[in-house]
């Protein structure tokens, strides 16, 4: 049967294949011209914070979590970073708003990031990139394992691969020994510690010149909550790039484990982090040029111009505990292996876990106060539907995926009049659903009549943009009525104005219908509404 | 011919030589690993698309390590873009006049991980090795062999077959 299952897959895939019309050379010449810019017309994204490493890792699926992250675009002129090649600098802990060092950037993770690249850069330099050589060599830089100047039991470890289009831009280890699950727990407060982030590549061909990492930090104001930030934020270059190959390279995701050569951009926190929770996300910096190499881009504007790509994030709490973690533990351990660990310890269990889920029920939305919203009457959804693939359920991948505490809620909640504190996260109490695998969701909202719809109010994850269609009466055909932009802060956001979920964006002019449908249009590939309303009369 | 910075300057009839080899060699390739990833009609498309982009940068295209293993890239990720709206469409045993084949393989194909379906899709459909399609996919031989047992194991799994 299984010999037969091959030669069925033989035959098929031949079979599609050859049912193909060849491409020709001519045809390949004539679409010279016609070529799209992959880069240059997707949206401005600016990253935010979004927690969920530590706890993807648990499995395999962080691939994809990390895989939505990394459409986040950001572009900045080259003259916002300042790159001062060969000079070494530590980055400083974010005491104050004074340490010097740091870049204080936005000064709430609610204010683009954008702005913050905006900024002259008076803290650590870029690294020399290009002047660095493979640690294979004597004079290179210390390989990862001969790293001495840091605690190894304190270190943190954030591994990502640049894989070979985006959604293989993936592959976190928050390796974090002191949880009884990967990526769970504590972090020691105030003790050094260092974050690598890296390319992992098959061969052995470097980064093209130019590539740095970016690392942010800011304090949130308290465990579990939606993430706001209650102080500056910073911004960080890389101290140094380490480069080296196989086990040089460190534990890589299970997909690397082959022979590898890898760089890693360290940036160093030798006062580490001060007791709390904070936030930490990393994004990856390069000239166009150096993007058009691996196939991101398919022309520069300007070559030199540097455009920003959102890696990862996660917050983690900072605190008394002390970590269990060396060079030799550096390997990946298993749920069952981290709690075999901590019995031995005399400890049932970890330090506690990463995110407290404040209940066992998904939390409710609100109706909205008195807002700046008026005109025609809400128009009553009879029914909503899940369309497509399987949206998000509540079993292995919700832990995987999850980022709050990865409800699961029945679709009606998108019609029940309420909505969710500004930056609730996205996967609590909220319709979410994930889309790196490719397969096509949507959910429609029958109107039970015929109604002229003229505005229109959504709340959804701030990061994505949506579509909001309706089917046209004459044609059966869906037409966009109004195509929902990005509100970057964290979060559910409402649309169009976060500040006041009255407030309505018009659909000008009004159209009839009896089916809506809602679906996502671009994004990190995680999407989520909690709340979608529209406007109108009855149209017989 | 010259080079220069690591591109080579060629004559007009000299690339439209090489690319017309180039293409005659490596188009299947690339269209079947972007068939693999984005379905039959996207796949398509984008595979011209790549091939079109290489013809716009063939002084630099033609130079390089890798060169099919970069289109597929950039053809994956213009096609991407299209793909991301739409299923993954691959035509039923029917439609390819293969009714022997198993009417729920094509659901099964698509329901892989995109990099399952490619490495699967590879292995089978044009006897590609392990190292070939690593080179191609840019890891190593272990992970093509994960991916395609995962892979494989899904689509047993998947059709019912009992290994």
């Amino acid at each position: 049967m299984n010999e037969d299952l091959r030669s069925q897959l033989k035959h098929y895939t031949r079979v599609v294949s050859s049912r193909q019309t060849p491409i020709t050379a001519a045809e390949a010449r004539a679409l010279e011209g016609a070529v799209r810019p992959v880069l240059e017309d997707l949206p401005r994204r600016v990253p935010t914070l979004r927690r969920g490493i530590a706890t993807a890792i648990a499995a395999a699926a962080a691939v994809l979590l990390l895989a939505g992250g990394a459409v986040w675009l950001v572009r900045s002129s080259a003259s916002d970073i300042a790159r001062e090649a060969g000079a070494t600098t530590s980055a400083s802990t974010p005491q104050s708003p004074d340490t010097p060092g740091g870049l204080i950037v936005p000064q709430d993770l609610q204010a683009p990031v954008l702005d913050g690249l905006s900024l002259a850069t008076n803290g650590t330099p870029a690294p020399d990139v290009a002047g660095s050589v493979l640690a294979d060599d004597a004079s290179a830089p210390l390989p990862l394992g001969l790293v001495t100047t840091l605690p190894a039991s304190v270190r943190l470890d954030f591994l990502f691969e640049f894989c070979w289009f985006s959604p293989c831009f993936r592959d976190a280890h928050f390796m974090d020994p002191g949880g009884t699950g990967l990526g769970s727990g504590v972090f020691t407060a105030d003790t050094p510690f260092y974050i690598r982030e890296g390319f992992v590549n098959a061969g052995d061909e470097p980064l093209a010149e130019g590539f740095d990492v970016a690392v942010y930090v800011t304090e949130l104001d308290a465990p579990g909550k939606a993430g706001r930030s209650v102080g500056p934020t910073y911004r960080y270059t890389s101290d140094y790039v380490i480069r080296g190959s196989s086990e040089a390279c460190g534990p890589t995701y299970e997909t690397q484990t082959g022979p590898v050569t890898c760089e890693w951009f360290v940036h160093e926190f030798k006062d580490g982090l001060p007791a709390g929770r904070h936030a930490v996300w990393v994004v990856w910096e390069a000239p166009c040029s150096a993007w058009l190499d691996y196939g991101f881009t398919g022309s520069c504007a300007d070559p030199n111009e540097i455009i920003s790509l959102f890696s990862s994030g996660f917050d983690a709490p900072f605190g008394p505990f002390p970590p269990d973690y060396s060079e030799a533990n550096e390997a990946i351990l298993s749920a069952d292996e981290l709690a075999a660990r901590w019995q031995a310890q005399g400890q049932a269990s970890g330090p506690g876990v990463f995110y407290e889920c404040t209940g066992a029920e998904p939390p409710q939305g609100v109706a909205p106060s008195a807002g700046t919203g008026e005109g025609s009457p809400q128009i009553p959804i009879a029914a909503v539907t899940l369309q497509g693939a399987a949206f998000m359920e509540r079993a292995d991948p919700v832990e995987a995926y999850k980022w709050g505490c990865g409800f699961v809620v029945e679709p009606e909640s998108l019609i029940d009049g309420l909505f969710f504190p500004r930056s609730q996260y996205w996967d609590e109490g909220a319709v979410w659903w994930d889309t790196n695998d490719g397969q096509e969701r949507w959910i429609e909202l029958d109107l039970g009549a015929v109604f002229t719809i003229d505005a229109a109010v959504v709340q959804a994850d701030d990061n994505d943009s949506y579509l909001l269609s309706y089917r046209d009466l004459a044609s059966g055909e869906w037409v966009t009525m109004w195509s929902i932009p990005p509100s970057y802060a964290f979060g559910m956001q409402t649309r169009p104005n976060p500040d006041d979920n009255t407030a309505r964006q018009m659909i000008d002019p009004p159209i009839r219908t009896n089916r809506l449908r809602f679906e996502a249009d671009q994004g990190d590939n995680l999407y989520s509404v909690s709340e979608i309303q529209v406007f109108g009369t009855a149209s017989g | 011919m010259a080079a220069l910075g690591g591109c080579l300057l060629l004559r007009h009839d000299e690339k439209v030589e090489t690319f017309t080899g180039f293409v005659e060699t490596h188009e299947a390739k690339l269209r079947s690993a972007l068939t693999a990833a984005l379905g039959a009609e996207v796949g398509r498309e984008a595979a011209a698309e790549a091939m079109g982009y290489a013809w716009a940068h063939w002084d630099r295209v033609s130079v390089m390590e890798n060169p099919i293993g970069y289109l597929y890239r950039v053809g994956r990720n213009l096609g991407g873009r299209m793909h991301r709206r739409r299923r993954i469409l691959l035509p039923s045993p029917e439609a390819v006049s293969e009714p022997w084949v198993e009417p729920g393989l094509p659901a099964a194909l698509a329901g892989l991980s995109e990099r399952q379906r490619v490495v699967v899709w590879l292995l089978h459909s044009a006897d590609w090795s392990m190292g070939e399609v690593a080179g191609f996919l840019g890891i190593s031989k272990a992970s093509v062999q994960r991916h395609a047992q995962r892979g494989m194991g899904k689509l047993r799994s998947t059709m019912g077959v009992t290994a």
